[in-house]
């Protein structure tokens, strides 16, 4: 059960659609903000953020690059993973073993916050693990962050 | 029994009987609309009367009424949507829309649904319940969308958030401001999952910048509230556009805080006028604010032009906002790695930046542990800096940044480098100004003739040059809207010297880590020499582009410009011109100077030179002394003029 709900919060599935796309995800960005349009004179003609996405340096590939084709970008407090970009912040956080988008993955999952410490730590040292290659997917970070934390006796109570 | 005596009656038997639901709602059963006839509504719209909440501040705010803040449409709702309002002039009328809204929400029960004026107006529902004495309304129980709605809110704390001026983005180039929702204090121990909250104009996608620009500025845009994740926000202003995110804590509590999300429901779709000026997106937080807490009055008084920086004054003074905590962009935090490593490490990082084989270098491997780490560190925030703006997955970029983080994972603990924090921006100098000046102007070549004394006076209405002082803003930009100057003529008339309709200017110095671009953008009317070799009215468009460098406080510049121009004087009706331009700037701490020179040759073959100096002297951060010089020549080749002038300027800064 946990798994399917870390699979929804990674694969960027969205379980409420707002109907008028809160700015969306990496794609399609603040298309319906004036602010931050970028225009004069970078880009005279410009469209903003579908062109200026926040891209993955690497990582999970989520099939059209964290886009939701169906255009309804909408999205719960869940849904941490919108983009490949988020699973860029969640890999350098885990290298170091801290960092918020870590933080708040832990808090996402119900780690308590007594072991959220030991949460990031063991991400730390099994880093390889789980970004065993550049083109990992995130179903595949997501298992095997499911069956590291079955393995550790602080944190298995939250892979249940 | 007369009338007053029968209404009385009635009066107090509403009073006893909901005073009996009360109790009984009190009860363990939830609470639920108070199963009532007629009798009691009117009893309750009675009351309401009597308690004059029709005029309250708070139901007021609640309707967005314009208070005086804005000019346009005074004592009427900004809300332009008639999903908004239950009595047909609800927009106009507050008491009528407070009875129609009574009347809806306390009449007999019916099926309540997401459709139902119960489950929309969920704040209104809670005041009324309130001031009339009469149950909560359970909305989470009855309400389906309400309820999902928040799950991904907990209303604890609200957060004012300012992000830093982008010039980049017209905007964006006051800044921004958006307020977070944060849930208790301890609860997360992160914010990046509270919920941002902002208003912005919605374009629909379409259009290019100048209709945006058009558009939102006339109001031709519906204004709307986003509610968004803040990570979201994280992303886009502190990685992409790297503005530094200013957040300053609000003092409302738990319950205030609950209010002011119960009433963002009840307008998170709904069309508000959005004007670029006043009615944006500072503006609208200041209200949202005052749903919350109505005695705050912040909109009671005209605000001119709301910039978002002045909101965030505006909550400092009256107390609400507490100071700043800086969360730096992804490009200040890489400038602080950078600054922590020597001249060789920086290179080393550039290189590894490129190149993993850089790793087993004998070079970096000679560095001690804790530096080979930071040298790496650095390297990867270089690469994430560098790639935020490309499209698409890169499979061998993907396979270096992995490579890098598994050997920043290799690696014990490296702190941090933290960058300085610099002054908080509303501690800067305020954005109007006025100015009172002397000075004299000399020309040879036909023209006026001899030295000429004249006094000038000027005004901007708002933001920011070069000359100014710097605390609080962008070095190296300049943003000016509304600044004219008026001169003495020799007859002691005054006469428009220059009128600056909008001025961006921005400096994005070059370094081997940063490829910045620099450019600018006036346009304007401003006395300039003619073909008939005499200062004449010109009203002009121009831009130019190019590169920056520094060298601490100092920058060069060297730009092409184009100035598309308007005069009686020119074979055309606009005449078009450009040329080099090269500038020098220095921002020291009491001292901003600068040094600039361009030619300009025009398509009919009449050709400008300009050479300025200038000079501020700074006294605190409401006043400063301005010294400027300025040459000019002017001609075709056959004959030719030169003027020169100079001028001393007392700058007032409010």
């Amino acid at each position: 059960m946990k798994k399917l709900l870390i699979a929804a919060v990674l694969a960027g599935a969205s379980t409420t659609a707002m109907a008028d796309a809160a700015g969306g995800n990496g794609c399609g960005w603040g298309n319906m903000l004036l602010e931050g349009k970028s225009g004069l004179p970078m880009h005279l003609l410009a469209t903003f953020i579908n062109g200026t996405s926040y891209n993955a340096t690497f990582g999970m590939t989520t099939g059209t690059n964290g886009c939701n084709t169906s255009g309804k970008l909408g999205y719960d407090g869940k849904s941490l993973v919108m983009s490949q970009g988020m699973m860029d912040e969640i890999a350098a956080n885990a290298a170091v073993g801290e960092g918020e988008a870590l933080h708040a993955l832990a808090v996402l999952l119900g780690v308590q916050p007594e072991d959220r410490a030991a949460f990031m730590e063991m991400t730390r040292q099994n880093f390889v693990k789980l970004f065993p290659r550049a083109d990992v997917t995130s179903g595949e970070f997501v298992a095997t962050l499911h069956d590291l934390m079955k393995q550790d006796a602080r944190l298995a109570k939250y892979a249940a | 029994m007369t009338n007053n005596e029968s209404r009385v009656l009635r009066a107090l038997a509403g009073l006893w009987l909901s005073a009996m639901v009360c109790i009984a709602g009190a009860s363990e059963r939830p609470a639920t609309p108070v199963a009532a006839g007629a009798a009691t509504v009117d009893a309750l719209v009675e009351r309401a009367r009597a308690l004059n909440l029709g005029d309250d501040p708070q139901w007021r705010a609640l309707l967005h009424i314009n208070r005086g803040g804005t000019t346009r449409d005074r004592g009427r709702s900004y809300v332009d949507d008639s999903r908004f309002f239950l009595a047909p002039d609800g927009a106009d009328n507050p008491a009528a829309e407070l009875e129609a809204t009574v009347r809806a929400l306390f009449a007999p029960p019916q099926a309540i649904s997401d459709d139902s004026p119960a489950c929309r107006f969920i704040a209104r529902r809670q005041w009324l319940a309130d001031r009339l004495q009469q149950p909560a309304f359970a909305a989470r129980e009855h309400c389906a969308a309400y309820r999902e709605w928040m799950k991904s809110i907990k209303p604890g704390r609200v957060t004012l958030v300012f992000p830093g001026s982008y010039l980049n983005s017209p905007s964006s180039m006051f800044g921004h401001t958006l307020l977070r929702i944060d849930p208790p204090a301890g609860e997360d121990g992160t914010v990046w999952l509270s919920r941002a909250v902002s208003f912005g104009a919605d374009t629909g996608g379409t259009g290019t910048s100048l209709t945006y620009m058009w558009k939102g500025i006339a109001g031709g845009y519906p204004g709307r509230f986003q509610v968004e994740p803040y990570f979201g926000k994280i992303q886009h202003y502190g990685r992409m556009e790297n503005r530094d995110l200013w957040e300053y804590p609000l003092d409302l509590d738990a319950r205030e805080t609950a209010f002011l999300v119960d009433h963002l429901w009840e307008v998170h779709d709904i069309n508000f006028d959005y004007y670029f000026f006043d009615e944006n997106c500072s503006y609208r937080l200041l209200e949202l604010v005052e749903v919350a807490r109505p005695a705050l009055a912040l909109t009671d008084r005209w605000r001119f032009a709301e910039a978002p920086v002045n909101t965030v004054r505006a909550l400092r003074d009256a107390g609400v906002a507490g100071d700043a905590v800086l969360r730096p962009s992804a490009e200040r935090e890489l400038r602080a790695r950078l600054a922590a490593l020597d001249d060789a490490e920086q290179g080393m990082a550039l290189a590894l930046q490129r190149d993993t084989a850089v790793l087993q270098s004998p070079g970096f491997r000679a560095l001690p542990a804790d530096r080979q780490a930071q040298v790496v560190a650095t390297a990867y925030a270089n690469l994430v800096y560098r790639s935020r703006k490309v499209k698409g997955r890169d499979p061998a970029r993907a396979e270096h940044s992995l490579a890098l983080l598994r050997a920043i994972n290799a690696y014990a603990d490296a702190p941090v480098p933290r960058p300085e924090v610099p002054a908080a921006p509303e501690t800067g100098h305020r954005t109007h100004r006025i100015s009172l000046g002397a000075g004299t102007l000399a020309s040879d070549g036909l023209g006026d003739g001899g030295g000429q004394e004249f006094v000038a006076l000027g005004a901007r209405i708002t933001y920011h040059d070069v000359l100014d002082p710097l605390p609080g803003y962008l070095p190296g930009a300049e943003l000016e809207m509304g600044d004219f100057s008026l001169r003495t003529d020799s007859s002691g008339a005054l006469r428009l010297e220059h009128f600056d309709l909008v001025n961006v200017f921005s400096l994005g110095a070059r370094d081997r880590f940063f490829r910045g671009w620099s450019w600018r953008v006036h346009a304007g009317i401003e006395r300039q020499p003619l073909p008939d070799l005499a200062l004449g009215t010109t009203r002009l468009l121009e831009g130019g582009g190019g590169f920056a460098w520094r060298l601490g406080e100092v920058f060069a510049r060297v730009y092409g410009e184009a100035r598309l121009e308007h005069s009686g004087q020119h074979a055309q009706l606009l005449d078009v011109a450009a040329g080099p331009a090269l500038g020098l700037l220095g921002q020291h701490e009491r001292l901003h100077w600068q040094l600039d020179a361009r030619p300009l040759k025009f398509a009919g073959g009449f050709a400008r030179a300009e050479a300025r100096a200038a000079l501020q002297w700074q006294f605190g951060l409401a006043w400063g002394l301005r010294t400027e010089m300025r040459w000019r020549s002017a001609g075709d080749g056959a004959a030719d003029a030169e003027f020169t002038d100079a001028q001393v300027t007392l700058h007032r800064y409010w």
